[in-house]
């Protein structure tokens, strides 16, 4: 039984068309379903909570990395598989799990070719992508193990469960997160970058004596330190495409 | 080793850029390079690199290992251990295979493979010798 969450974006007049011809596509395949619009007014979580309990199997998200964000923020912890239909710009996710924008996705959808995916927790929230933030006073300590502090300017630190660097896909490994500090050093003619990647399973960021805004890409979110990450592995199921990249 | 065109598996798996400093226990298992400053213990099962200005306050342990900047700290490599002609090391070296190059400085002892140990004539076998006092020729 299939459930389709549509963002709010969707109501705009130029998304009308293509949702026709996902809806028609949908029936085609015999995997059409109700249909939630979400809107601010709506309380996502009781929906969701709702629709499983009657016995939904599949929810499928249709709209952007956004979208997907925040309802896998709700779902992760549900016993359903996740379909994605990505609409509009910002499609990031649907990108590296090999689904085609608009109607095109319904045949992934229809082949069901399910993956274990790890999910992101960050004080008490699930991540799917990456978080980013500055690294000018950041502490980080990992695993319990070894601290991690940064000389001078200019270091941007992304911790990436699933992402896209350079047009590479970085992807989670046995259960670690990707940590990538990206330095910036600024000269007279040009500047100069370096990256440094490490792995860890468990990351604590802390300020020095201040907080600092970590930004989550996909929900496009700002939490502040003190922050605790912890990487949950094949925490949920996913229909994926054959053209994934990871 | 971190060479390129090899069938190996030599991608390195941790990167430590000249901005980054490491304080406490670095143990993973997989190929590491290091730009930057750590403090504590380094330890992997595979290769180890180790650039020109890097600063290394620690006990390193590794498979293999090219080193390039300043050591101090013991360094315990179980394969091969290669001393560019700007590596620094303060402690003690040990290691299977070592390449040395003109200009590495090393302070601390070196101790390689015991496999290889000089073979010492045994003389617990050998019958006593009796020494006789030297009795002058008769003329």
């Amino acid at each position: 039984m299939y459930h389709y969450f549509y963002d709010s974006f969707l109501n705009e007049k130029k998304y009308q068309p293509i949702l026709a011809k996902t809806e028609s596509r949908l029936m085609d395949l015999g995997i059409n379903g109700k249909i939630s619009k979400l809107s601010i007014l709506k309380d996502l979580d009781q929906i969701i909570i709702n629709e499983v309990k009657q016995g939904v199997k599949t929810v499928v998200i249709v709209g952007n990395d956004k979208t997907i964000g925040e309802i896998t923020n709700i779902i992760a912890d549900l016993d359903v598989t996740i379909g994605i239909i990505p609409i509009g710009e910002n499609n990031r996710i649907a990108r590296l799990l090999g689904i085609p924008e608009g109607d095109s996705a319904c045949d992934v959808l229809s082949a069901r070719i399910i993956q274990k995916m790890d999910l992101g927790l960050v004080n008490g929230s699930y991540f799917f992508t990456s978080l980013e933030f500055d690294g000018e006073s950041a502490n980080l300590n990992c695993d319990n193990n070894y601290f991690l502090s940064f000389d001078g300017k200019n270091n941007s630190i992304t911790i990436n469960n699933l992402s896209i660097a350079d047009s590479t896909p970085i992807k989670s490994n046995e259960g670690l997160f990707s940590i990538q500090i990206k330095h910036t050093q600024k000269g007279f003619f040009k500047s100069q970058t370096t990256n440094s990647f490490l792995k860890a399973q468990k990351i604590s960021i802390s300020g020095e004596g201040k907080s600092i805004p970590i930004f989550m890409t996909d929900e496009k979110k700002v939490i502040k330190t003190p922050a605790e990450v912890t990487i949950i592995p094949k925490k949920i199921d996913i229909i994926v495409g054959k053209s994934r990249l990871i | 080793m971190f060479k390129e065109n090899t069938t190996e598996h030599n991608e390195p798996d941790t990167i430590i850029g000249p901005s980054v400093k490491v304080e406490g226990d670095f143990v993973t298992e997989g190929n590491i390079i290091v730009e930057g400053t750590i403090c504590g213990t380094i330890k992997t099962s595979k290769n180890l690199k180790i650039g020109t200005a890097s600063k290394i306050f620690a006990n390193t342990s590794a498979d293999n290992a090219i080193i390039s900047g300043e050591v101090q700290g013991n360094v315990n490599i179980t394969n091969k251990l290669e001393l560019t002609p700007t590596a620094k090391i303060f402690g003690d070296i040990r290691a299977t295979k070592l390449v040395i190059a003109e200009g590495a400085i090393i302070n601390g002892k070196c101790l390689m493979s015991d496999k290889a140990k000089s073979l010492k004539p045994d003389f617990s076998k050998q019958k006593r010798i009796e020494l006789r006092p030297i009795v002058p020729l008769e003329k």
